[in-house]
């Protein structure tokens, strides 16, 4: 006896509610949303000197991390970490590779933890004065 | 008589609105994490330092010690965002030269309190600038032109020294 075949059941998501979310998202940004305006400035360039066209020199800054781990000062430059104590060579070091890939170096912004003693922050600042980066720009969390 | 399966699916339609909904909650609730950053430009390094008396008519000395205290003008302050330091500026940079304010700090001195102390300089001398704009144009600073707002700059103008007391 031939048995009758079981009709199959079509699988699906309930995507009623999907325009609902859409919507609401598309309003959110809509109201949200301010574009942004450029202004356009009028630049004229001088005119060039001679021929030979100059390596164009990229400028880095030196972002510099300061904190307590375990009662020991450590630091972090672009990335890479020490303690305090190989701070002179792990900044020449960095400042060195960075000039070697034709990189300039005129900015460094400091990242310090609020705890830390000024004596670590003057050893740095003393160091980047003799690697003639005179900028600085130190980054806080606000004033208490 | 066969047993009727019952339909065990879940209805999951409002599972997306629920979930978009706390997505919208914590996308208009959500602020981040501020920072603040303040821009010093240091000296260059001179192989013979000038070395030279400043005029006490001049120069501003700052104490800041290890326990959040300043001595200014012989004066204990505590540091706080509200303190205003603004009449000393006042005082050194009426002079026909640039005046100057020197900190000495100890070398367990915290950072946050030197970034404190900074910041406290510099919001000291917009409140200067304010006055001076109001004085003489009876504007605020930021609404006064850019050649008046200069002329300002030049009257309130210092460079801070830093020293670490050994």
């Amino acid at each position: 006896m031939k048995l009758p075949r079981k009709e199959r059941k079509a699988i699906s998501i309930n995507t009623t509610a999907l325009p609902d979310i859409i919507f609401m998202l598309l309003f959110f940004f809509m109201v949200s949303t301010t574009i942004q305006q450029k202004d356009h400035h009028l630049v004229e360039l001088p005119s060039a000197n001679n021929s030979e066209v100059k390596a164009k020199k990229e400028y880095r800054d030196l972002n510099i991390y300061v904190a307590y781990v375990d009662e020991l000062v450590y630091l972090k430059i672009n990335g890479k970490s020490h303690d305090f104590s190989g701070m002179e060579a792990l900044l020449k070091q960095e400042v060195q590779t960075l000039k070697a890939n034709h990189h300039a170096v005129d900015k460094a912004i400091l990242y310090i933890s609020g705890e830390v003693e000024m004596t670590y922050v003057n050893a740095i600042k003393a160091e980047l004065q003799k690697l003639a980066i005179y900028q600085l720009k130190y980054i806080h969390d606000g004033l208490t | 008589m066969r047993k009727r399966r019952l339909n065990h699916e879940t209805d999951t339609g409002l599972f997306a609105d629920i979930s978009f909904l706390l997505l919208i909650f914590f996308m208009i609730v959500t602020t981040f994490h501020k920072t603040y950053q303040l821009e010093m430009v240091l000296p260059p390094l001179v192989d013979n330092p000038r070395s030279g008396k400043i005029a006490k008519d001049r120069l501003l000395k700052i104490f800041l010690n290890e326990k959040s205290q300043l001595l200014v003008d012989n004066e204990v302050f505590d540091l706080d965002p509200t303190l205003d330091l603004s009449a000393a500026l006042d005082r050194i940079t009426k002079q026909k030269k640039q005046g100057m304010v020197s900190i000495h700090m100890m070398p367990t001195s915290s950072y946050a309190d030197y970034i404190q102390l900074i910041d406290c300089l510099k919001r000291s001398k917009n409140k200067l600038k304010d006055l001076k704009a109001q004085a003489i144009y009876q504007a605020d600073f930021a609404a006064l032109e850019t050649q008046n707002q200069q002329a300002i700059n030049q009257q309130i103008s210092f460079s801070i020294s830093e020293k670490e007391i050994q």
